[in-house]
């Protein structure tokens, strides 16, 4: 495999799937948002998005906290530096793949 | 997929205005700036007219900063959160709170003097197309930057009222006055329309409730 291709295919593939992309894109462009608000704007289940936001935490990528507001428990999300910085990164990525293509083209 | 990532961020940008709380605000400052500027109407030609512009305005804008947006928060802690969840916005890097208090006191104290001492030197037709033009556009300004469509309409509303205001046969500080408060009410109607729309479309509900 010819090497520019190569590096087409070394993806963040935490990042690069759909849902966890949106997460993150949401969480980079504030300062914190709670499952409700994530849930809503992914149109996610409440399982799905659980399951997402367990993986992009254990990659160190975003930081949940449980608290309680009054009796009703939320959950609230921040992206960490790491995951700013990932998330630029495939930013990057996506950049050097169009221009990739549109030049092989 | 870079276009989806521009949608997402925009979408986040345009939940802060969601709920039209932001609108009611605004058209609030706007009503109470009309109110003081029709007292003012009344009390001419005495001194307490003049201040109560100079010092009705600063205060107004002031307040309307910082307990306005205090309301405001206040508001989206009881009704937009539990509905469609909390968000906390990125704050710039800002100066302390005491200077931020004094930066807006003194663009209310500037607007003041703007307002009563080099617009009066304009013809008043002028400076009351003028003043309303130079809000709509800046209306226009946040509608493109948010982006949102219905600042279209408020923009367009409000160059229709300050046409309107300027070509009454009345005095320019009445003519002032019903421009001010057509903004307001402008806004206002925007913000109950937006209120409306939302609490009928998102009832009560917390998804995390059950998800425990």
């Amino acid at each position: 495999m010819n090497e520019d291709w190569r590096t087409l295919t070394d993806v963040d593939k935490l990042i690069h799937e759909p849902s966890r992309l949106m997460i993150l894109t949401i969480l980079v462009s504030v300062e914190k948002a709670d499952f409700v608000y994530l849930q809503r704007e992914t149109g996610l289940t409440r399982g799905n998005l659980s399951v997402h936001l367990t993986k992009l935490s254990e990659a160190g990528y975003i930081d949940i906290q449980k608290t309680f507001n009054g009796k009703v428990p939320q959950t609230i999300c921040q992206i960490t530096d790491t995951g700013k910085q990932a998330f630029l990164r495939y930013r990057e990525y996506l950049k050097s793949v169009v221009e990739k293509i549109s030049t092989s083209g | 997929m870079n276009e989806t990532i521009k949608t997402t961020i925009e979408r986040t940008r345009q939940y802060w205005y969601i709920d039209g709380f932001s609108e009611l605000l605004v058209g609030f400052i706007f009503v109470s700036l009309a109110l003081i500027s029709g007292l003012s109407v009344l009390f001419k030609p005495s001194i307490g007219s003049a201040i109560l512009v100079g010092v009705g305005y600063p205060v107004i804008i002031l307040g309307g900063v910082v307990f306005g947006n205090k309301w405001v928060r206040a508001m989206k802690e009881k009704v937009t959160y539990p509905r469609t969840g909390y968000v906390k916005y990125i704050q710039p890097a800002s100066p302390s709170r005491r200077a931020r208090i004094i930066k807006a006191f003194v663009i209310a104290f500037m607007v003041s003097i703007v307002t009563n001492v080099i617009l009066s030197k304009l013809d008043p037709f002028w400076i009351v197309l003028g003043t309303g033009l130079l809000i709509a556009a800046f209306v226009v300004y946040m509608g493109v930057q948010i982006p949102l469509n219905r600042f279209y309409f408020l923009a367009g509303w409000i160059a229709v009222v300050s046409y309107a205001a300027a070509r009454l046969p009345l005095a320019d500080d009445v003519q002032m006055c019903i421009l001010l408060a057509g903004i307001g009410l402008g806004w206002v109607a925007g913000g109950v329309v937006s209120l409306g729309t939302y609490l009928r479309n998102h009832p009560v509900e917390n998804p995390e409730i059950e998800e425990d």
